[in-house]
């Protein structure tokens, strides 16, 4: 919400500043730009200078209106004075003022008494203005010098003449209205010289000179015609001699003008020195405002960038985009823009608006998307370098950190510099090849060596063909071994002189962990039967001190002992022997089973004939203990492949445990069940104690339901049963739900087609 | 007449247990402690019986009965703390008679003991007697005509049933035969369903003719097939 506002922030300041620099722009037509900014008045600007300079002109204008229309400039109109001088058909015609009014109005064009603006009204003459051809103007006598010479020199009719003229009577009177009155801040003394040899005097004021020098604002030339004002720039128009009017004396005095800059009249310099102050105070609020835009603009930016808290550090999508392909993603958006404006802009401005200033909105409006581009991409810039750093996804990067890597960046840098090569090879060659085919007129020798060219290439190509597929080739030798390797085969050696190069190394090394791998297998495999033995060692070892200590605690038994505390003793020193005995045993056998050292015989056997079986020969354990054995097997004989004698003993053990730990007087269950392709001997009983252990815990070595428990079982049972199934290529499964024990022997279901490549198969353990 | 054995072992305490045993019941034993002595005690005595074990200094009991297999053919009892599968057929391929390993029951070692002078001594005896009647294998013998089962001499008690399974099977001894087709063979009926009735049988009768039912000489549990009577 706070980022959201801080960028409509940054928006709205940015278009603001750009706003101000247009308005700026509007203010800087005039020429001078905004450097009238420094001319804090209006009398001191470019403006003030202007509008003099305007005045000095209108003036000369007015001098030489008066000289046309009035006679000897005595300040009366004089309509009888000769205006036009032109040769017709009837030879060579005088037009006096009120002829050429005369005349206009038969065309039509009249002028207003008052506001002396001219009318076209309806036209009397329907008759076709004759030409004439003017060779004299009075209100513009310098028309016929700046004629071209021609046949054409000066031909126009009566009725554009009389309508100049009556334009030139307007602009006379105009030019009166706004010079003659005395109540005017510009004072002027002007003198002019006509060309008929008589002084034009222009005057608004009977101010002396000193009185003129002292408005405040004042242009005086002297005799000698050094100027001196206070004017600046200062107006060139009066010196300069644009006609024939020169400029002369003022009754003897110097021609002075003078602007009265307390501008006591309301007249336009009063105008224009307010708008003046209006405009820089405009402009200056402006300013404030810009530099207050830039201000919040840049802030916000950071802001907008630098985000509110960790959250907006995230990296987003653009983040992830490589930076080169975001740079030239945003270059691209950028020249979309620029055409879409030069399609649709232009022609809106320029068709639809006929508005002259388009070009630089035009430009202001690209400057604003790009600049918010820009800004996007700053901002991904910031969170890139926040997110590890600028160049963290940049094509740069990727390339440098693939070639850089040592491991890795081996094999891309050879890639890379094989993939060149081969390039620039084919590129190079083709070139050349291309360089004879054209150049194959100027002789024999290009052919040839175009032909030659092309055989090369070709064997080139080949030959790195064959190279590729040789590789790949060795390859799929090193894959193989790989996967032999992964699958569990531990001799993989690969004769080495079939590989080259870099293939060589990665198969020398391949050989080198097949090697190690039989060592460290072999090694294992040497451990694992050095322990076998040094139990099997240990156990024989035993059974000799053993032997001796059972026959003689039976024999002190048989002595005729009456004590019953002697008796109580011997009983003890039965018990324990007969649990070591039994314990040496099911330790050697767990060590062999688990270690895989025992052969077996690996044959058809009957699952439901052997959990019968077992149960006769185990009924007496269980009815001692008042357990019922129900017994759940199919009618039809359940084949499975195994070594009846060790099946038999791990269904003794299962039995034995059942017998041993179920609870006096429940019942024991035993299924022999097919389900996908596997047989299922289950036994289940409810056991006696708590089971507070895991199943997994349960086939480990000397673990028992009740650690504390004292009976004559060695706690090797179950884990002999799983090592012996295992090895039978079965799976012993021991589930426990509450008090609910459930031991599960399955095997794979005996196949015809095992029979025939198993049958003799013994499995010999590693 | 009193028989003599000789016990051979290297452990002395083993070999005073074993006298103890064997003179209580009414045996006359003479003591060795390795191979070389028995060898010189059986060419100075007369010895019906040879127990003698395997891992000893001087001469081991393998070679020993070896030795002695040379000469004599004396009924030889090894007794040894191997118990390997490979130990015990080592052991009665050169020529031992019995293999019992330690730590013995002593009754059975006794039992055993008997068992080998009975058949060692009256070998000639039942063989003489040719009736059609009489079943053979081992020191198992059956008459049939009198329906009395002998164990190296020495007359078993067995239930009809019992007898009628020990008979099937010694008559075709070597052959296997399953649950299902005992109860067929000796019922007269058709099995159905599960029952270990025969199973129960068969150890009964083991309990009854073998001196260790769990290492049983003649009738074998062959696991997941059936049972047999190992042909000898």
């Amino acid at each position: 919400m706070k980022k959201n506002l801080t960028i409509l922030i940054h928006i709205f300041a940015v278009l603001l500043f750009v706003a101000g620099l247009g308005v700026l722009h509007g203010y800087s037509r005039n020429e001078t730009g905004i450097t009238w900014m420094s001319q804090t008045t209006f009398e001191n600007s470019a403006l003030f200078s202007e509008m003099v300079a305007d005045d000095i002109a209108n003036l000369k204008k007015l001098a030489v209106l008066k000289d046309a229309f009035e006679d000897e400039g005595d300040g009366e109109l004089d309509t009888s004075a000769m205006v036009v001088t032109a040769q017709t058909k009837n030879g060579k015609t005088f037009y006096k003022l009120s002829d050429l009014i005369t005349a206009a109005a038969r065309y039509g064009y009249t002028m207003d008494e008052n506001t002396h603006r001219i009318t076209a009204g309806d036209i009397r003459e329907q008759e076709q203005p004759y030409e004439l051809r003017v060779t004299y103007k009075a209100f513009d006598p310098y028309y016929f010098d700046n004629l071209e010479p021609g046949p054409s020199q000066g031909i126009t009719n009566i009725r554009d003449i009389s309508l100049e003229a009556l334009k030139a009577l307007s602009e006379y009177y105009r030019l009166r209205a706004i010079y003659d009155p005395e109540l005017s801040n510009f004072i002027y003394n002007i003198s002019f010289e006509s060309p008929n040899h008589y002084d034009i005097q222009l005057s608004n004021s009977s101010r002396t000179t000193d009185e003129i020098k002292s408005l405040g604002k004042y242009l005086i030339v002297t005799e000698d015609r050094t100027v001196e004002t206070n004017i600046s720039p200062q107006p060139e128009n009066l010196l300069s001699s644009d006609n024939s009017f020169e400029l002369s004396s003022y009754e003897g005095n110097p021609i002075a003008i003078g602007i009265d800059t307390t501008y006591i009249f309301n007249d336009r310099y009063k105008k224009a020195a307010d708008n003046f102050d209006n405009d820089i105070r405009t402009v200056r609020n402006w300013l404030v405002i810009m530099a207050l835009c830039g201000v919040a603009a840049l802030a916000s930016l950071v802001l907008c960038i630098r985000g509110f808290d960790e959250n907006d550090k995230k990296e987003l999508v653009m983040d992830k985009i490589p930076l080169e392909a975001l740079v030239f993603l945003f270059s691209c958006l950028s020249l979309i823009i620029y055409v879409v404006f030069k399609l649709t802009v232009n022609f809106a401005f320029e068709e639809l608006l006929e508005y002259n200033e388009w070009e630089y909105w035009r430009d202001m409006a690209k400057g604003v998307i790009i600049w918010f581009l820009c800004t996007a991409i700053a901002g991904s810039m910031y969170r890139r370098e926040i997110n590890g750093g600028c160049f963290k996804y940049s094509l740069i990067n990727g390339l440098f950190k693939a070639l850089s890597n040592e491991d890795d960046g081996r094999a891309a840098w050879a890639a890379l510099k094989g993939y060149a090569s081969f390039i620039f090879i084919n590129i190079a060659a083709v070139l050349l090849i291309m360089n004879c085919y054209s150049s194959r007129i100027e002789g024999p020798i290009y052919t040839i060596a175009m032909v030659i060219g092309l055989v090369l290439l070709l064997a080139f190509d080949i030959f790195i063909y064959v190279v590729r597929c040789r590789t790949f080739k060795q390859r799929d030798i090193i894959r193989k071994a790989i996967k032999d390797i992964a699958g569990g085969s531990i001799d993989c050696e690969m004769d080495e002189s079939q590989f080259t190069g870099d293939t060589l190394e990665i198969a020398r090394s391949m050989n080198n962990i097949s090697v190690g791998l039989q060592t460290a297998i072999n090694e294992q495999v040497k451990a694992d039967k050095l322990k076998a033995d040094l139990i099997t060692n240990v156990s024989h070892d035993i059974r000799t001190p053993l032997t001796s200590i059972i026959n003689y605690v039976d024999l002190m038994k048989r002595e005729n002992i009456q004590d019953p505390k002697l008796k109580e003793y011997i009983e003890v020193l039965e018990k324990k022997s007969a649990r070591l005995k039994n314990l040496t045993e099911d330790l050697l056998e767990a060590s062999k089973a688990s270690s895989g050292n025992i052969k077996m015989d690996m044959q058809r056997i009957d699952m439901v004939e052997l959990v019968i079986q077992a149960g006769g020969e185990l009924e007496d354990k269980f009815l001692k203990r008042k357990l019922d054995l129900e017994l759940s097997v199919p009618e039809h004989p359940v084949y499975v492949l195994a070594d009846g004698r060790h099946l038999w003993r791990v269904l003794e053990n299962l039995y034995n445990n059942a017998a041993k730990y179920a609870l006096e007087g429940t019942r024991v269950y035993v299924s022999v069940e097919e389900e996908d392709n596997k047989a299922k001997f289950t036994i289940k009983n409810i056991s006696a104690d708590k089971l507070n252990i895991s199943p997994e815990e349960l086939t480990e070595r000397f673990v028992r339901g009740d650690v504390s428990r004292n009976t004559e079982g060695s706690g090797l049972g179950l884990n002999i049963a799983t090592s012996l199934t295992r090895l039978m290529g079965g799976e012993l499964v021991i589930e426990i739900d509450g008090d609910l024990y459930k031991a599960n022997v399955i095997l794979d279901i005996y196949t015809e087609k095992e029979n025939t490549t198993d049958e003799d198969q013994t499995h010999q353990g590693i | 007449m009193q028989q003599t054995i000789l016990v051979c072992d290297d452990e002395k305490e083993i070999v005073e247990a074993i006298s103890i045993y064997l003179e209580t019941d009414g045996f006359k034993v003479i003591k060795a402690y390795d191979g070389n002595e028995a060898l010189e005690v059986l060419e100075k005595n007369k010895v019906d019986l040879i127990i003698i074990d395997v891992m000893m200094p001087g001469l081991d009991g393998i070679h020993a009965t070896l030795k002695i297999r040379e000469k004599m053919d004396v009924p030889i009892i090894i007794l040894s703390a191997k118990s390997e599968d490979t130990d015990k057929i080592l052991g009665l391929n050169i020529g031992a008679d019995d293999y019992i390993t330690k730590p013995f029951n002593p009754l059975e070692l006794v039992a055993r003991v008997k068992s080998q002078l009975r058949r060692y001594m009256q070998l000639g005896n039942i063989g003489g007697n040719t009736s059609q009647a009489v079943y053979k294998c081992g020191g198992l013998t059956i008459n049939d005509d009198n329906k009395e089962v002998f164990v190296d001499g020495e007359l078993i008690k067995l239930t009809p049933i019992e007898y009628n399974i020990l008979l099937l099977l010694v008559k075709n001894a070597g052959k296997v035969f399953s649950i299902d087709e005992i109860f067929e063979q000796i019922w007269n009926e058709e099995a159905i369903g599960a029952d270990n009735t025969v199973a129960v049988h068969i150890r009964h009768i083991r309990e009854k003719i073998e001196i260790n039912p769990r290492e049983p000489r003649y009738l074998k549990v062959v696991w997941g097939v059936g049972y047999k009577i190992e042909k000898q």
